[in-house]
């Protein structure tokens, strides 16, 4: 069920009426049943693997609470490897079978059979939010829930189940507990982001991809400004798809009282890398600083091993997205740009002037640009030419191919409506709470954004990019 | 809040709605004027009283496939072709029927091929015709897609449907910026295809051959209409890449069936199906003809009519 269509417009509304008229001590059944039928919607039998993994981190959970010494360890361990288990067979078993066929060829063994899997919906954001808790359990910042109803909502609440934020446990748990009495300012504030979303996604997402896909599946039919266009689409596609999503997700969940961890927070006004990360995909960034890199020794060792965590953190993120070398290339150079900074960072400092910000701002911007080439990329190759036809010299550099009217039209459109979406974002964000208490702006706001929803967005049913991870 | 929260609920929902509605209405009057592109033909058709010697009815393969100005210039003829992309059988009855009406040719061009009249009863790329929804032959075609009455009932919700394409035809009529070329509707109705190159089957054409038999009724009336308003009919069957019949068709009753109705109202038929002069360079897939593919049309279309017409006389 895609948030950009008509049968959850139709589910979210049936579900919020349903849980306020539910009393209190039902309203964690309801919810929950919503949250499976919100999954089912697309391949009902997959529900039993998410339903193995809560069952195991619940049991784990409380043993973890309840033993001491070693024994803690070992729950935890075996929590993470069923996780990990799981998440490796259904993301990681093709690679593999890859691995496996190439050794096999080798030594003339026995190959691994080749299975015909379809990756769980949201497989990846759900098994790293369970396993936040388990280790939110084990490190004592959090005591086992009790209550299975209630912890399995906390691993399915429909809003967030498919493409994060991937919360923890100190957030959203104390708060399934609560008896969130109906507030119309929460109604209106969820509203009013779930409305901001499906602007980011249908008019600015679903309308650039008309441009980024051509370039991206035939980059050598472009020359190098068309392919830098096109990289360009794809930075604010990327964008406005996932933080679309966050949106709706987070304004869906806040009709219904709950407050959901901010996803995104600017992150093409970031000054320099390490402040992109602070910005970009909060949820997995932090998960994967508290539960990786700190473990690592964070930033409290030698510059040598310092760098390394990065490395291996970023090399991680990459991994976490898919199997594809390309993605492993996109964290490796994430890496590269962030142990630049840390190494540079210091020689900086006494430069630290709005010059060099607007400066640092604008270059942020154009390596991040250029990483997410590796990101959208068929393969690796692929991501090489386009990467050499944009610093290649190229004849055609000042020749403008003539476009067709509709495409300028098109292309006129969308950078109009980007800057409206960056100057909203910039001044409002985040949450757009910068509204709550300007009404007549609140009202314009809206009304506008409705208008240019119903009057340029595509709803062509697109899906989001991060349902594939 | 509770008083609050409607206050915004309501004008937000009367800006959103109300600027889309406008918004809607404007697009359809720039539409409405254009002369451009395939809502330009569409106006043309069902507006225009230009008279014309002879007119090209049928789909996409006629709006593609022959240029009036080649066609002309062998045949000393005016002509029109008003193919209009995708268009299901009720629609070329409809618009052959309006264009005889407006424009008495003596000639009608009717392309007849492998899904001219097939069952369909959808509508092709409903959204241009949104302009025309006060237009009495365009309700009949609504009738066909109930997302086209939403343009009547609702404005807010029609223009979502229109897609950038069509809003920039309609903002060039409001600003006169984008002169025409050769690639536009301009040229008597005439849109090429822009690509060359072969880009093989496309998943939309079907695979066999098959015609519903109340279309076919539908064909016969049709040639009597236009019979009683002096025009002659000549069915084309434009060329194809490549044989279709996949031996489960009904081709060889619908042939037989073609040929009595000839026969009986005295239509003429320029068979170019599987041609062997049309070679695989001149088509963009199995069913549309390149640039060079239409030049080639329109030129052996023109001739074989001047052929024809010089017996005549």
């Amino acid at each position: 069920m895609l948030f950009n269509s008509l049968e959850f417009l139709i589910f979210f509304i049936v579900v919020t009426a349903v849980y306020y008229l539910t009393p209190y001590r039902w309203r964690w059944l309801t919810l929950l049943l919503a949250s499976c039928v919100f999954y089912m919607a697309l391949i009902p039998a997959y529900i039993l693997i998410l339903l193995c993994i809560i069952v195991i981190d619940y049991t784990a959970a409380l043993y973890i609470e309840k033993e001491t010494g070693r024994k803690r360890k070992i729950y935890l361990g075996l929590s993470i490897a069923a996780n990990l288990g799981v998440l490796g067979f259904f993301k990681y078993y093709h690679l593999l079978v890859r691995i496996t066929d190439y050794l096999c060829l080798h030594y003339h063994l026995q190959p691994l059979p080749y299975l015909d899997i379809i990756l769980p919906l949201g497989l990846s954001f759900h098994t790293f939010q369970s396993m936040s808790y388990t280790i939110e359990v084990y490190r004592g910042n959090y005591n086992a829930e009790r209550h299975f109803g209630f912890y399995a909502l906390y691993v399915m609440f429909y809003p967030q189940l498919v493409a994060g934020p991937i919360e923890r446990p100190q957030n959203l748990l104390p708060q399934l507990h609560l008896d969130i009495p109906f507030k119309y300012e929460n109604l209106w504030q969820g509203l009013r982001l779930m409305l901001w979303g499906l602007f980011k996604k249908v008019v600015i997402a679903d309308r650039v991809v008309g441009y980024v896909n051509p370039i991206f599946n035939h980059p050598g039919d472009y020359h190098n400004l068309q392919i830098l266009a096109g990289v360009l689409a794809f930075t604010i596609q990327i964008y406005c798809d996932f933080s679309g999503y966050s949106d709706i997700a987070m304004g869906a969940a806040k009709c219904m009282g709950f407050d959901l961890m901010i996803n995104f927070r600017r992150p093409y006004f970031a000054a320099n890398i390490r402040d992109f990360w602070t910005r970009w995909h909060i949820s997995l960034s932090t998960w994967f600083r508290d539960y990786v890199y700190k473990p690592l020794g964070g930033n409290r060792v030698g510059n040598g091993r310092l760098y390394l965590n990065v490395l291996v953190v970023f090399v991680l993120s990459g991994i976490w997205h898919g199997t594809n070398r390309t993605f492993m290339l996109w964290g490796f150079i994430h890496a590269c740009y962030f142990i630049l900074y840390l190494m540079l960072s210091g020689f900086l400092k006494p430069f630290n002037n709005s010059l060099l910000k607007i400066f640092g701002w604008g270059f942020t911007f154009m390596i991040v640009a250029l990483a997410w080439i590796f990101f959208r990329a068929e393969n690796v190759g692929t991501a090489w030419l386009m990467l050499s036809k944009i610093f290649a010299r190229d004849p055609n550099f000042y020749a403008f191919t003539p476009l067709e009217y509709f495409k300028t039209f098109s292309i006129a459109m969308s950078i109009v409506l980007c800057s409206y979406m960056f100057i909203v974002e910039y001044i409002a964000d985040p949450r757009l709470i910068w509204f709550n208490e300007r009404h007549k702006a609140d009202m314009l706001f809206c009304g506008f954004t409705l208008f240019l929803v119903l009057s340029f967005g595509v709803f062509d049913h697109q899906t989001f990019i991060y349902f594939q991870f | 809040m509770g008083r609050r929260f409607f206050i915004h609920m309501a004008v937000t929902l009367a800006i959103g709605l109300i600027c889309s509605s406008a918004y809607y209405y404007a697009i359809c009057q720039g539409l409405r004027r254009t002369k451009e592109f395939f809502p330009g033909r569409l106006n043309h058709i069902l507006y225009d009283t230009t008279r014309y010697d002879a007119v090209f009815m049928g789909t996409s393969r006629v709006s593609n496939g022959i240029d009036p100005l080649i066609f002309d210039s062998i045949t000393h003829l005016h002509s029109y072709n008003a193919g209009m992309e995708g268009a299901s059988f009720s629609a070329v009855d409809l618009f052959t029927r309006r264009f005889v009406r407006n424009h008495h040719p003596r000639y009608v061009f009717l392309n007849i091929d492998i899904y001219t009249l097939e069952k369909e009863n959808s509508l092709y790329d409903f959204p241009q015709y949104y302009p025309h929804l006060g237009d009495s032959d365009i309700v009949v075609l609504s009738k066909k897609k109930k997302e086209l009455s939403f343009g009547k009932y609702a404005p807010f919700i029609a223009v979502s449907y229109i897609d950038d394409y069509l809003k920039g035809v309609a903002l060039d009529e409001y600003l006169d910026i984008y002169p025409a070329d050769d690639l536009t509707c301009s040229h008597r109705g005439f849109s090429p295809v822009r690509s060359v190159d072969y880009h093989g089957v496309s998943e939309k054409i079907p695979l066999a051959f098959s015609y519903d038999t109340a279309n076919f009724r539908k064909l016969e009336a049709l040639c009597r209409y236009c019979i009683d308003q002096h025009c002659e009919v000549i069915f084309i069957m434009a060329p194809i890449y490549g044989a279709f019949d996949n031996g489960k068709s009904n081709a060889a009753d619908f042939y037989h069936r073609l040929k009595n109705l000839e026969s009986k109202d005295g239509v003429g038929e320029l068979n170019f199906y599987l041609d062997d002069r049309f070679t695989k360079d001149m088509f963009v897939n199995r069913t549309h003809l390149n640039r060079n593919g239409a030049q080639q049309y329109s030129q052996l279309m023109g001739d074989s009519i001047k052929h024809i017409l010089s017996h005549k006389r």
